[in-house]
């Protein structure tokens, strides 16, 4: 998978925060985001780097050369967890670790993912062929891919 | 920094909640679970995701306005 293709699945969750919060992007840069995310469309890395700032101060600090798929999977799988607040309550912050679930009912075209510990979400997925029974990498209210 | 924000629901339509942010209003479509006015919940992708605890929230909204 080019790496452009799979950093956007794992970031894209934090997407709305860059609308609400940082207010670095518009609401329609965000709709063709999504829409770039559902076509496995790439974006420029140019376009990338300088939205997810952020992500890639972090990628860096793992390896300079960070456009692979090794090092943006260690980055939010690991990393990610450093850039929240402090000062956020546990509920949120276990919202913003990418962590792995189980996808445990489709409603809708959604699923429902069991995280354990009680923490039970209606998750979209990012990747194609998503199923009841996988195991996903979750971040926020999405599955980005299916793990082992 | 990031910081995720929680909203309010603050209607009930059917499937459809209405949810108050600081400065905005959304709508999003509650897919599974029991909700009720009051309750304080994340959304993403135009779906409720999750509800948090009040006091998570609240606290949570202190912190979005400490950063802002």
């Amino acid at each position: 998978m080019l790496p452009e293709v799979y950093f956007l699945r794992y970031a894209f969750p934090c997407a709305r925060v860059l609308v609400d919060f940082r207010k670095t992007i518009t609401e329609k840069e965000y709709e063709d985001m999504q829409r770039a995310v559902e076509e496995d469309r790439p974006l420029s890395r140019d376009y990338l780097e300088k939205i997810f700032f952020k992500a890639f101060e972090g990628m860096r600090k793992i390896d300079d050369d960070c456009w692979n798929v090794r090092t943006i999977r260690e980055y939010f799988c690991e990393g990610h967890e450093d850039m929240l607040s402090t000062d956020l309550p546990p509920t949120i912050r276990r919202l913003c670790v990418v962590r792995p679930g189980k996808l445990v009912k489709e409603i809708k075209g959604f699923f429902k993912a069991d995280l354990q510990d009680g923490d039970v979400r209606i998750v979209s997925a990012l990747y194609k062929e998503a199923k009841v029974g996988d195991t996903a990498m979750v971040h926020y209210g999405y599955a980005v891919e299916r793990i082992e | 920094m990031c910081v995720a924000m929680p909203g309010k629901i603050v209607k009930i339509e059917e499937d459809t909640a209405t949810i108050e942010y600081p400065g905005a209003t959304r709508e999003a479509i509650i897919i599974d679970g029991d909700y009720k006015i009051g309750d304080y919940v994340f959304v993403s992708s135009k779906i409720i995701v999750m509800k948090i605890p009040e006091e998570e929230a609240l606290k949570s909204l202190e912190v979005w306005k400490d950063v802002t």
